[in-house]
């Protein structure tokens, strides 16, 4: 008994200094977007490449993943940061600077698919296989890149509000905070959203792979 | 719709308290299955991994950067906040010493009586002298003095003093009895040392001297100004109005 309260509290010891540290971490990457931010509002636009090459992988991941064409995906990632850029003047600095860019790439995505008559599956981004992380072969019914294009092409027929939050949430793994931030959303309706996009993807997903048995 | 709501929120607590992970096997028997499912889809998403972005991605962001900067100069060279830095600097020590020397001076002069007037005569230095008509008798007399009777409206009542406090005798001579040495006697001294006189006179321009002693000629401080005789005495003189 005394050995195991020992090691839950060693236990709690680590995890609160990995805490302690993952907080310290964020709090001088925040010092140095910061002083990023002031030295382009100063009229040093290359300050601005470090906060590119920050945020432009996640990013382009989350536009790919909202408008699925990898062209339009380009240009809509490059027009969020040129428009943040240009307003730098107004960005808040009490808000975190990804939360700043979710909220621009929402908007310019949603605009994006209003103005897009093209359905979502025929502009569909290929699977790379070599990014895809293991997967526990027990739970597949299908391969891999099967198993994936379908979560995909299924993920691209969501609601558009479902798929907004199961992006963020699910994909990019964004914290409930950032992301009511960027959608002006309560958090409890956020989790709600969560669940039935998940319900609704589940569906998708099983309604696929029973048509796959029976043909 | 409100059922389904309820069932929808205690769903969502038992994935996730915040943004912390549960353990689905708490959930309550019925949702349990399906919490299961829910969690196993919430991780399959997770492992999608990054979209890689095309190489050139950064280059062309901040091309385009680089491309919106004049415009985005000219904008935040209009409305961006500025920091105002005040330098102490010897420049700008002049500058603001000679703005309180001219705050200053303008003060002095609107606020402080007498300073900076010129329209008054200089009273302290007898050779500010006003031009008198020394030439004209007829001048230096008072008009009316040939004989002619003189309205008593027109007199004034003058007085001229001095301040002689240890002078045995005072007289007062100039135009108004043709600078006669007997002159008008003046009373005195008083208890400040005064000598005085009070005399009727007409309107007009007179000059003046007080005798101390029947030997001593003395100019009066008092007078409004003061004129050079020709003899080297420097005579007092008074506008009667």
């Amino acid at each position: 008994m005394a050995n195991e309260r020992g090691r839950a509290s060693s236990a709690a010891i680590q995890v609160d200094r990995s805490r302690e540290t993952a907080a310290a971490d964020e709090g001088e990457a925040r010092k140095y977007e910061e002083s990023c931010i002031l030295k382009c509002l100063d009229g040093d636009s290359e300050a601005f490449r470090p906060l590119v090459e920050r945020y432009s992988p996640s990013l382009y991941t989350f536009i790919a993943r909202m408008v699925t064409d990898r062209e339009d995906a380009r240009e809509i990632t490059q027009e969020v940061f040129t428009r943040a850029y240009r307003n730098l003047v107004d960005f808040n600095s009490r808000y975190r600077f990804s939360t700043w860019l979710y909220t621009i790439a929402l908007n310019l995505c949603r605009d994006h698919i209003r103005h897009d008559r093209r359905t979502m599956a025929e502009k569909r981004v290929d699977v790379d296989v070599g990014l895809l992380m293991v997967v526990d072969p027990v739970e597949q019914k299908l391969d891999v890149k099967r198993r994936y294009e379908a979560l995909l092409e299924c993920l691209d027929r969501l609601p558009q509000k479902y798929r907004e939050v199961l992006v963020m949430k699910d994909v990019m793994m964004l914290p409930y905070k950032e992301i009511q931030k960027a959608m002006h959303l309560p958090i409890p309706l956020l989790k709600i959203r969560v669940v039935r996009a998940r319900r609704r993807l589940c569906g998708m997903i099983t309604a696929m792979e029973h048509g796959e048995k029976s043909k | 719709m409100i059922k389904h709501l309820k069932n929808d929120w205690k769903l969502s607590r038992i994935l996730e308290g915040g943004d912390g992970e549960r353990d689905a096997s708490s959930a309550p028997p019925g949702a349990a299955e399906e919490a299961g499912r829910l969690a196993a889809l919430r991780d399959e998403l997770g492992k999608l991994g990054r979209e890689k972005p095309p190489a050139d991605l950064n280059a062309a962001i901040m091309k385009r950067v680089h491309d919106s900067e004049p415009r985005h100069w000219i904008y935040t060279f209009l409305f961006k906040p500025r920091h105002v830095l005040l330098r102490t600097s010897v420049a700008s020590a002049a500058t603001a010493a000679a703005l309180v020397l001219l705050v200053g001076g303008i003060m002095v002069h609107f606020l402080v009586p007498g300073a900076g007037n010129d329209l008054e005569e200089p009273k302290t230095a007898p050779a500010a002298m006003a031009p008198a008509d020394s030439d004209n008798p007829e001048a230096l007399c008072p008009a009316g003095s040939g004989g002619e009777p003189v309205p008593e409206e027109a007199m004034r009542n003058v007085r001229f003093s001095v301040n002689l406090p240890h002078a045995r005798d005072v007289r007062l001579i100039g135009d108004f009895n043709a600078w006669s040495e007997k002159g008008i006697v003046l009373d005195g001294p008083q208890d400040d040392g005064s000598w005085s006189v009070d005399i009727d006179l007409e309107p007009g321009k007179y000059q003046y001297m007080f005798v101390v002693d029947e030997s001593e000629w003395v100019a009066d401080e008092n007078a409004d100004a003061w004129v050079d005789d020709g003899y080297g005495h420097v005579n007092s003189v008074r506008y009667i109005m």
